[in-house]
């Protein structure tokens, strides 16, 4: 256990009271509650956290917030919660907290893969491309190591054990971030009345507000914290508010609906963790208006070798100071190109480091930025820049030399030593929400970077988000946004006044960039990178534009820079600006690459919320369902259903069980819960006209009492759906759809009801559910629906095929309809769902006596297709008309237009030689063909490939009462190929002969033909 | 129909019981048997007629009208739920019939269709909030408001039957499909799971078999 050499005596918002235990890389070290683990490993001098990506070569921490690029590690070793890619910067700690190294074999600090740095020169810019475009073995050989090295961390090895959810959330005015500007306007809009949520990515409201000299600064007579605790009580006190820490605004999509990530408890160890709440939420929130206070990130500056730990952004270091009260170097070294940089300096030396020298791009610097640096006892260097870094795993010293006219440099080169390098290339306003709004960005030539222009969402950007720099800028313009938001909202609101602000420091002023900053030193020897987490340098960003990537995009994506888990939000915008520079293009010019959704990796299990496992997805189930889960039935889904496909009896195989049930529906009465059909009660004077129009049949003389089978086709002339409507009256129809259709079949109709034929008085209401269905089907059912049923009489002789009527079962009331899905002769009994389970107690009871089965749906394909009947779905796949179902019967020549009807005369539609629908009978009877083998037109697969293929099967049984294996198939111009010879191939085999037949396989047999 | 035949019956959520969260905070609960029925009609012409017959009046956009025990709810520009007791829809159902006849409209009967539950309590609305994307909070969604939407992957119809201010409030009813009642439930026991309801687990246990 080390002590904390860096940790500072008082300040920042850390309780020094507790200690807390944590291990990383291996060892042991403690912080306080409040620590981020970057805080924390800076409080014991630890700098080195990470190795790079493509070169391994030694990482720091460089940023203080969601900004860091490389300061990455794996929390916890436990196959299921461990964590990849985590920012030390962000990352809290907590007693047990054990953080791991990543990207490293063996060590962080001894790591074989560092010699990539050496080969640095056959990694170039595109090496993927490269590799892919060059001879195909290349990636062949190359394709294992670039897998094995890609990536950072590991991802989990077993199922997440925690709990997420999602939430939706409505507002009046969303806030995203929670500095002065944010806090200003959340309290604006929350004292008018709005509902107001206020969004802050860390675990702290105040934002810039807490890296300041607490002892400098005065917001209204109170120290800055005192002045943040005070809005977020009275924040807390009003009902119409949601304050939400450690909540990130991670995308901003369409009608300003806008995503936040909440890690709940992410904080915790797992001890602590509230067994009740998840670990992470996603919000969903839809404001009527936004408020972007999202505030500034900093830009580093592009010169040879700022690479090394120990380099960090001076407000990152400012930050570690006063936030957590740690001090991050003791001897530092500044490199400036802006003004905000030198009262880092100035504040470091006072808060105990001792600044080692500021150097400054600009030559003229403000008088009295120069008289306090003098003051403070600063060597200055103005004019100059800093040409090479030393030190191994931690910065040790800088060179500087003077700038030159020409911009190059020149003169001596002085030598100075450090421990912490603090850079700052300006402030450039945090524009990622604004951008993903599809807000539009103005380039601003004082500030060389982009600014929120013109917005196209109902949003403003507030504070330094908005380029507004100085503090008291910032609280005034966030009570304005506020005030604005609210009104806008239609809350009238007038901006709170913000508090009088004392000793707040200068802003930036106008930096100076310099795309690649000089240092005189050959070219081969020295990088400066511009994207740390993926290694992108200089050299890479230029080879891509000498390769003609000129596009910022394409430049992207062939160096990788601003890719990664950070997305680039430091490095972008001197990407940007290389880029611009090397195609000697004004920066507007060059552009940005696009700012998408997520602002910064969100985890998939808190987007996937509570809809996971358990509650993944409805399993819907009939009112039968619990009688076939206790009688043997293995199910499989259909839709969203789960479906009896069989009932194995103790021992019996699903094959001996498919075939009892099929001899039972066709010998003697088996019963099939159909409950599931679509279902649509279809009502109005207009019912049959509108029924002639969606199928493809005439409707208009089926009287009352009747059914009717018939064909749904799509406007394409393609068959959709099929079924049996029975007309209960002349006015009022009972429609029956697939299980799988029924759902999109109402909303067909729907559609051309609502926009199609507004003229027609029809009404439809699904009622798929109402209703309950057992199916009985064989030779005796009408025995046991004359058992069951009271006041009908369902002699097959009196009670006609397509016919129903309304009967009743211990008098409760059902519906009879005398149809066939097997050609069996058949019954389907309909009843109040509620009585379900009921009635099929009774017909199983009823049914006793003949020896009744139950029948799944696998029995129900196998008797379908012993009558040639079709699945749509099955046969049909959204290419076939009725035609090609050989089904021309079907469709009405006499009647008027219908949905498809001119599609059937297209010329590709009328071709003879398109696939039909045909039976395929193997010649050897117990062979079974495979569904969606090929059928072909030779006895041997030719050997020049493809070959050429006639169709493919489309259904396939070993049928028992046929007593033969039997095939439905879809064949070129299968209908004038009866009786032919053809052959359907097979994995491992030669192909099997078959004979194309009819599909009425019964009527075969009836006619001795099989 | 008599008690004979409705101890017959079987609801969707009859394997379930009621259960609560900690402290009062929400209590879900299975409406059975109640009467359902789907009217569509264009208001203008049905609405003297159904409001004759009901007794309630038909509802504006988004909201319900109740008489008695008899609610209707606005489900679409021509579309109302009427909400009955047990048993009383059948017969509501005949009259409406006969009363409209001549006029365009449709009567359906829903009542096996669609299961009911009753969400109560001062955390109903967090509860919801994880579910839907409607806007839940008190200002925005009120006694007597109806809306239809998804809760997780179901559809559903939701209705407030009792203000946040009456005791045991707010109370939510929703209407969803029988097959999907199970879904719903356990969904809606998990959302409450932050205030101490207890965790239902959807029925399972069936055999599989996939392999074609």
């Amino acid at each position: 256990m080390t002590a904390q050499p860096n940790r500072r005596a008082s300040g920042g918002l850390i309780d020094r009271s507790k200690v807390v235990r944590f291990r990383f890389d291996g060892r042991d070290f403690s912080g306080h509650p409040g620590d981020t683990l970057a805080s924390a490993l800076l409080a014991n001098d630890e700098h080195m956290v990470a190795r790079g990506f493509k070169y391994h070569r030694p990482r720091g921490i460089f940023g203080a917030g969601s900004e860091d690029p490389t300061a990455l590690v794996q929390i916890g070793s436990d196959a299921a919660r461990t964590d990849p890619n985590t920012r030390v910067t962000e990352q809290e700690i907590y007693d047990g907290l054990e953080a791991l190294a990543q990207n490293v074999w063996p060590s962080l600090k001894f790591d074989v893969g560092a010699v990539n740095d050496l080969f640095s020169a056959f990694l170039p810019a595109g090496f993927y491309y490269k590799t892919f475009m060059g001879p195909l073995g290349n990636w062949m050989a190359f394709e294992p190591f670039i897998r094995k090295a890609a990536g950072l961390g590991k991802a989990p090895g077993a199922p997440d054990p925690d709990r997420y959810e999602s939430i939706n959330r409505h507002c009046d005015v969303l806030v995203a971030g929670g500095g002065p500007a944010g806090l200003m306007a959340a309290l604006t809009a929350a004292k008018a009345g709005a509902r107001v949520i206020l969004a802050e990515e860390t675990a702290a409201l105040g934002g810039r507000l807490l890296s300041v000299d607490p002892d400098k600064v005065n917001l209204g007579d109170m120290a800055p914290t005192a002045w943040v605790e005070s809005i977020a009580a009275e924040l807390a006190g009003m009902d119409n508010v949601t304050v939400l820490t450690r909540t990130a605004a991670f995308g901003y999509y369409a009608q300003n609906f806008v995503g936040l990530w909440e890690r709940v408890s992410d904080h915790l160890a797992p001890n602590d963790q509230p067994a009740n709440l998840p670990r992470q939420r996603v919000w969903r929130v839809r404001a009527r208006e936004v408020v972007l206070a999202t505030g500034a990130v900093e830009r580093p500056l592009v010169f040879h070798e700022n690479d090394r730990p120990g380099i960090m952004l001076a407000g990152a270091a400012r930050t570690f100071t006063h936030r957590y009260g740690v001090l991050p170097g003791k001897r530092v070294l500044v490199f400036a190109n802006n003004d905000s940089a030198w009262e880092a300096a100035f504040d470091l030396q006072s808060s105990g480091a001792r600044v080692a020298g500021i150097v400054d791009l600009r030559r003229d610097i403000d008088g009295g930025l120069l008289s306090t640096a003098a003051e403070h006892g600063i060597s200055i260097h103005p004019g100059a820049a800093i040409v090479g870094t030393s030190g191994a795993q931690r910065v040790s010293g800088a060179t500087v030399r003077r700038m030159s006219d020409s911009g190059g440099v020149e003169g001596p080169v002085t030598a100075i030593e450090c421990d912490l390098l603090a850079v700052s290339g300006g402030w450039m306003p945090n524009i990622a929400l604004f951008s993903q709004s599809r807000g539009k960005l103005v380039y601003d030539e004082d500030l060389s970077a982009f600014r929120p222009g013109q917005s196209w969402q109902k949003e403003r950007s507030a504070g330094s988000a908005a380029a507004t720099f100085d503090l008291d800028g910032c609280l005034k313009e966030g009570a304005r946004a506020g005030a604005d938001a609210a009104s806008k909202a239609g809350i009238p609101a007038k901006a709170e006044r913000p508090p009088k602000v004392e000793g707040a420091e200068r802003p930036q002023g106008t930096p100076r960039v310099i795309p690649e900053i000089p240092s005189g030193r050959p070219r081969h020897k020295v990088r400066a990178w511009i994207d740390l987490q993926d290694d992108v340098t200089t050299k890479d960003l230029k080879l891509a534009v000498n390769e003609g990537y000129d596009s910022i995009e394409h430049a992207k994506r062939y160096t990788t820079s601003g890719m990664g888990t950070d997305q680039g939000k430091v490095a972008n915008m001197n990407a940007f600006a290389l880029v611009a520079d090397a195609l000697k293009k004004p920066i507007w010019q060059v552009g940005t690459t696009t700012y998408r959704q997520p602002w910064k990796p969100v985890t998939f299990a808190a987007m996937a919320g509570q809809h996971v496992g358990d509650h993944f997805h409805p399993r819907r189930v009939t009112p039968m369902h619990d009688w076939h889960k206790s009688n043997g039935a293995v199910f499989e889904p259909v839709g969203d259903w789960l479906r009896a496909r069989a009932y194995q009896r103790p021992g019996e195989s699903f094959e001996a069980a498919v075939r009892r049930e099929s001899l039972a529906a066709r010998e003697s009465v088996a019963a099939l819960d159909a409950s599931t059909l679509g279902k649509i009660d279809i009502r109005g004077k207009d019912a049959r006209t509108f029924l002639n129009r969606v199928y493809t049949n005439a409707w208009s003389k089926l009287a009352p009492g009747k059914a009717r089978y018939g064909l749904m086709l799509g406007e394409d002339g393609m068959v959709m759906d099929d079924g049996v409507t029975a007309c209960l009256a002349d006015d009022h129809f009972h429609m029956t759809t697939t299980t799988g259709g029924a759902a999109r079949v109402l909303t067909h109709l729907e559609d051309y009801i609502q926009t199609e034929w507004t003229d027609l008085e029809v009404y439809m209401t699904t009622v798929t559910e109402e209703w309950a269905v057992a199916s009985l089907s064989g030779p005796d059912s009408w025995r046991v629906v004359a058992e069951l049923c009271d006041g009908i009489d369902p002699d097959p002789e009196k009670f006609e095929f397509m016919s129903h009527t309304t009967a009743t079962i211990d008098g409760v009331p059902v519906r009879v309809f005398r149809i066939s899905f097997t050609g069996a002769l058949a019954y389907e009994i309909n009843i109040a769902a509620d009585y379900g389970a009921w009635l099929w107690d009774k017909v199983m009871e009823a049914g006793q006596p003949y020896g009744i089965q139950p029948y799944g749906t696998e029995a129900m394909h196998l008797l379908r297709a012993e009558k040639g009947f079709v699945i749509v779905g099955q046969e049909t796949d959204g290419t076939v008309t009725p035609a090609d179902l050989r089904m021309d019967w079907i469709v009405s020549k006499a009647k008027g237009d219908f949905i498809g009807k001119r599609s059937l005369s297209r010329s590709d539609t009328v071709r003879t030689d398109r696939k039909q629908l045909v039976g395929l009978l193997t010649e050897d009877p117990t062979l079974m063909l495979e569904e969606g083998a090929h059928v072909i037109a030779t006895a041997t697969e030719p050997a020049e490939k493809p070959v050429p293929m006639l169709g493919h099967v489309t259904s396939s049984y070993d049928s028992p009462t046929i007593g033969r294996s039997i095939a439905m198939a879809m064949v070129e111009s299968g209908g004038a190929r009866m009786g032919e010879r053809l052959w359907v191939s097979r994995k491992g085999g030669t192909p099997i002969p078959v004979k194309v037949t009819e599909t009425d396989f019964l009527k075969m047999r009836e006619d001795g033909d099989v | 129909m008599t008690d004979t035949h409705t101890a017959l019956r079987r609801s969707p959520l009859a394997h379930r019981s009621t259960i609560k969260a900690m402290e009062h905070a929400a209590r879900l609960s299975e409406v059975p048997f109640l009467g359902k029925l789907i009217l569509r009609g264009d208001p203008a012409k049905i609405a003297k007629t159904v409001t004759g017959v009901a007794g309630a009046s038909l509802p504006t956009a988004c909201r319900a009208t109740r008489k008695g025990d008899t609610a209707i709810l606005w489900t679409g520009p021509d579309e109302f739920w009427i909400v009955t007791p047990d048993n009383a829809h059948a017969a509501l159902a005949d009259k409406l019939g006969k009363a409209l006849s001549g006029i365009h409209h449709q009567v359906t009967d829903v009542s096996s269709y669609y299961a009911a539950i009753d969400l109560a309590g001062p955390k109903a609305r967090g509860m919801l909030m994880k579910l839907t994307t409607l806007d839940m909070d008190r200002s925005a969604f009120t006694e007597g408001e109806v809306a239809g939407s998804n809760f997780g992957a179901a559809q559903a119809t939701l209705w407030q039957t009792a203000s946040d201010e009456e005791k045991g409030g707010p109370v939510f009813r929703l209407f969803v499909r029988r097959s999907m009642a199970d879904y719903l439930w356990c969904l809606l026991a998990e959302a409450g799971f932050e205030w101490g309801m207890p965790r239902q687990a959807p029925l399972s246990g069936e055999t599989w078999r996939l392999e074609r």
